[in-house]
């Protein structure tokens, strides 16, 4: 037999013993407990129900105490008061401090008269007894400074000078002198003149300005300058063919009316600078945001023949920086500057050379403007 | 004939050719560098009155446009005397010529009209050498109890179309309200407007309180309180004025907390066994997280504007610097390396410097630096300065200044980030460790 067999076998043995035993259960039902109840017939209960109404629950919902909550007021918008927080609890304010006393205030008593006022004897100016030291001439005095030649050096001949007068000479020898006179004469350096004395820069005068004190000119846009005809300008060479009969008396050279610009037609650095100048002096980077600041734009723009800018003409061209509300704006701070700017007469600039201003294309880099 | 045709219309093509090169004459290119830097004159004629008794109201309202933008350093009103002529009425055309003459730029006009409780402000804003107006005309409505804040509104907006970033008018500070000497001080929460007006307090002085810091969206105020003997950070909800107390283990002391700029994570700084470091705390999860982990002091974090990273103070190199490193504690690189110490640092809204506190040669700046460090510069100086806080356009930066002395005093004062404009809050009493709210909504 196997184990298993033996297992069940004696399992199911011991069964059948305790249920046949009864170990374990009791034949005593437990207790219980016991109503006494009647037996009615139906019409017996229709007739004692009849005439009274069931107990139902009432079809009212129950009120259930709502729980309080904290009223949070939100947060304000524009057609709100603004929140009052309220205190947590009350606090007492720190006693005032007694206020200094006012200082009086109170304006002296004054008499307004008609009478002119008092003038005070003038002080006498006196004028300062010129300084022993500098004496009476307050122009600096150069150092003596070594002499730089033993002897001093005999300046040099003068140049030779055509003659004025040609009389009574051969025509071979006036065209001779013709020729020799139109060659162009090599400029001839005079030799310096020697002094005995020299100042060196390291010698400079004591107390002598570096720079000068005087403002600086405005650049010279008035080039074309008519300069008054030079008399002495009469051609030499026709003189003395004049007064040898040949040709008739010169006339003075004359001179062009209208001399041609330095920049050759272009618009000079000058005027170039002083129309950023003008446009500078409108261009307020003060209200300006952080952001524009740093921002640069490129902005175009036609200009009238009288110096006025195109205001329908502006065009933001290109910003290298920034978001675009940054170089919007950076735009239009520039914009208003140059239409602040023209004036009543307009921008200064070159009227004869509009071609040169007609349209312009300006950058706007307010990044130096940071740091100031 | 195909040949005549062929030759005229080569003609026409090489005429017009001709003209054109000839007329088409190349751009006059400058570039504009130099420029000046001053207040911008603006005029504001005293708001109409539209309706019978609103005359008080529309004086006003004026009053404190007029004081928000000169209070800001860019603009400078022209006064009212200087005026040629005003507008007849509200929408009544405007004279530029007569503006122009007193060399204004800028010309606010408005209305107001008060009907019982109701306060209804209107304005537009002209550029005047333009001869145009500048953006389209607004109107804000509230209650008589929010005037203040539609006159604010009216100059966030002027201030907004002519400078080009947002303003801040509209705007509250938390701050320490300070009283008494020195050596006995007594210190509440209280709020402002940024101007220093309507100040009510949020605390009694029965504990000491110290460094509120507003949440991004202003309805709640992180701060540090002793009323438990220990430091221990306190978030308060601004409309109910309750607070709550962030979890701390026994023993531990809690401080310089700010808020993340979702405003659902908390930084500060963590003192554990004489060891300070910074940890983060997610107020949704309650999840803590150890930033750092140096025996150095390391304390005053703030988030960058996208919260990626965090600025904070150690002295972990000897003296004490700035630092940077990710929101997670890793990847720490100093950015401060000049003479003297760093504190305090705050991250601009922008997002482009950072606002410290410095102590160089016996004296306290506020100062900004570019978020690597470099660039530098010294706003204010004086004998005690400190606790900077950035205005909500990142433009005026908010500090308190002590001066020297038993007998010293704290106050509050702002400056332009160029170092212009210091100006002085006046508050009814002292006041320290401002922190400057966003706009309202």
């Amino acid at each position: 037999m196997s184990i298993g067999t033996t297992l069940s076998g004696t399992g199911h043995v011991a069964l059948v013993v305790w249920m046949v035993v009864g170990w374990g259960m009791s034949s005593d039902p437990p207790p219980f407990e016991v109503m006494d109840v009647s037996v009615v017939s139906g019409l017996e209960f229709a007739a004692l129900t009849q005439g009274v109404q069931p107990d139902l629950p009432s079809s009212e919902p129950v009120a259930i105490e709502i729980p309080v909550v904290d009223q949070t007021p939100s947060i304000l918008v524009e057609q709100t008061p603004p929140e009052v927080a309220e205190l947590p609890q009350p606090v007492i304010p720190p006693a005032a401090e007694t206020p200094p006393e006012a200082p009086d205030l109170t304006a002296p008593e004054t008499s307004v008269t008609d009478a002119a006022p008092e003038i005070p004897d003038m002080p006498q100016i006196i004028n300062p007894e010129p300084s022993a030291e500098l004496g009476s001439n307050p122009r600096p005095i150069p150092r003596v400074a070594p002499r730089v030649a033993p002897e001093i050096i005999a300046p040099p001949e003068p140049d030779a000078t055509v003659a004025p007068e040609v009389a009574q000479a051969a025509i071979e020898e006036v065209k001779a002198t013709i020729e020799k006179i139109t060659e162009p004469a090599e400029e001839t350096t005079a030799p310096e003149a020697a002094a005995n004395q020299i100042v060196t820069e390291a010698e400079e005068p004591t107390f002598a300005p570096e720079i000068s004190s005087r403002p600086k000119t405005r650049s010279q846009q008035a080039a074309a300058v008519v300069e008054p005809p030079n008399e002495s300008a009469v051609d030499p060479v026709a003189a003395a063919l004049a007064a040898a009969g040949l040709v008739e008396t010169p006339t003075p050279t004359q001179t062009p009316t209208v001399t041609p610009r330095l920049s050759d037609g272009q618009l000079s650095d000058g005027d170039k600078s002083g129309f950023l100048r003008q446009i500078g002096n409108c261009w307020n980077v003060g209200p300006t945001s952080t952001g524009a600041l740093n921002t640069i734009v490129e902005m175009s723009f036609s200009m009238t023949p009288d110096g006025r800018p195109v205001e329908g003409s502006f065009e933001l061209l290109s910003s290298s920086s920034g978001n675009s509300n940054d170089a919007i704006t950076a735009y239009e701070a520039a914009r208003r500057a140059i239409i602040r700017c023209k004036g009543d007469a307009g921008y200064d600039l070159p009227r004869d050379q509009y071609a040169q201003w007609q349209n312009v294309i300006l950058t706007v880099d307010p990044t130096a403007m940071r740091n100031r | 004939m195909m040949n005549k045709f062929t030759i005229l219309f080569a003609a026409i093509i090489l005429a017009f050719a001709t003209i054109n090169s000839a007329s088409a004459q190349e751009p006059l290119r400058l570039t504009l560098r130099d420029g000046v830097i001053e207040a911008l004159p603006f005029a504001l004629p005293t708001f109409q009155a539209e309706v019978v008794g609103s005359e008080d109201m529309a004086l006003d309202i004026s009053k404190v446009i007029i004081e928000d933008l000169n209070g800001t350093g860019l603009f400078r009103q022209i006064s009212s005397s200087a005026f040629i002529s005003r507008p007849a009425s509200f929408g009544s055309v405007i004279s530029f010529p007569d503006w122009r003459a007193i060399n204004a730029q800028a010309l606010v006009t408005g209305a107001v009209a008060v009907s019982g409780n109701q306060v209804t402000v209107k304005f537009r804003l002209y550029d005047v050498f333009s001869g145009a107006e500048m953006g389209e005309g607004l109107q804000f409505a509230g209650t008589a109890d929010g005037w203040r804040r539609m006159a604010h509104k009216v100059s966030d907006v002027v201030y907004s179309r002519i400078t080009g970033e947002a303003g801040y008018f509209d705007s509250r500070v938390v701050y320490v309200a300070e009283t008494g000497p020195k050596n006995d001080r007594a210190k509440r929460l209280a709020i402002m407007d940024y101007d220093g007006v309507n100040v009510q307090y949020l605390t009694d002085s029965s504990a000491i309180v110290l460094a509120p810091r507003f949440s991004p969206s202003g309805d709640r105020i992180l701060y540090t309180s002793y009323e438990s003997g220990f430091p221990r950070i306190n978030i308060l909800d601004v409309a109910t004025v309750s607070h709550q107390q962030m979890p701390t283990a026994s023993g531990e002391m809690a401080f310089s907390p700010r808020f993340s700029r979702d405003g659902w994570q908390v930084v500060y700084s963590l003192a554990n066994g004489g060891n300070t470091d910074i940890y983060r705390t997610d107020l949704v999860t309650g999840q803590n997280m150890r930033l750092t982990n140096t025996p150095a002091i390391e304390t005053a974090p703030s988030f960058s504007p996208n919260g990626s990273q965090i600025v904070f103070e150690s002295d972990r190199s000897g003296t004490q610097q700035l630092y940077i490193m990710s929101s997670n504690g890793v990847e720490t690189q100093r950015i401060s390396f000049g003479n003297g110490r760093y504190g305090t640092p705050v991250w601009s809204p922008r997002g482009d410097l950072i606002a410290f506190t410095k102590q160089n040669a016996g004296r306290f700046h506020i100062g900004v630096m570019r978020t690597d460090g470099t660039e530098e510069r010294l706003l204010t100086s004086s004998f005690l300065d400190e606790g900077p806080t950035w205005s909500p356009n990142g433009r005026v930066i908010m500090f308190a200044r002590e001066t020297q002395g038993s007998d010293g005093t704290t106050g509050l004062y702002s400056v332009d980030i160029t170092g212009r404009n210091l100006r002085e809050v006046i508050t009814p009493q002292g006041g320290s460790d401002p922190s400057w709210g966003p706009l309202q909504r």
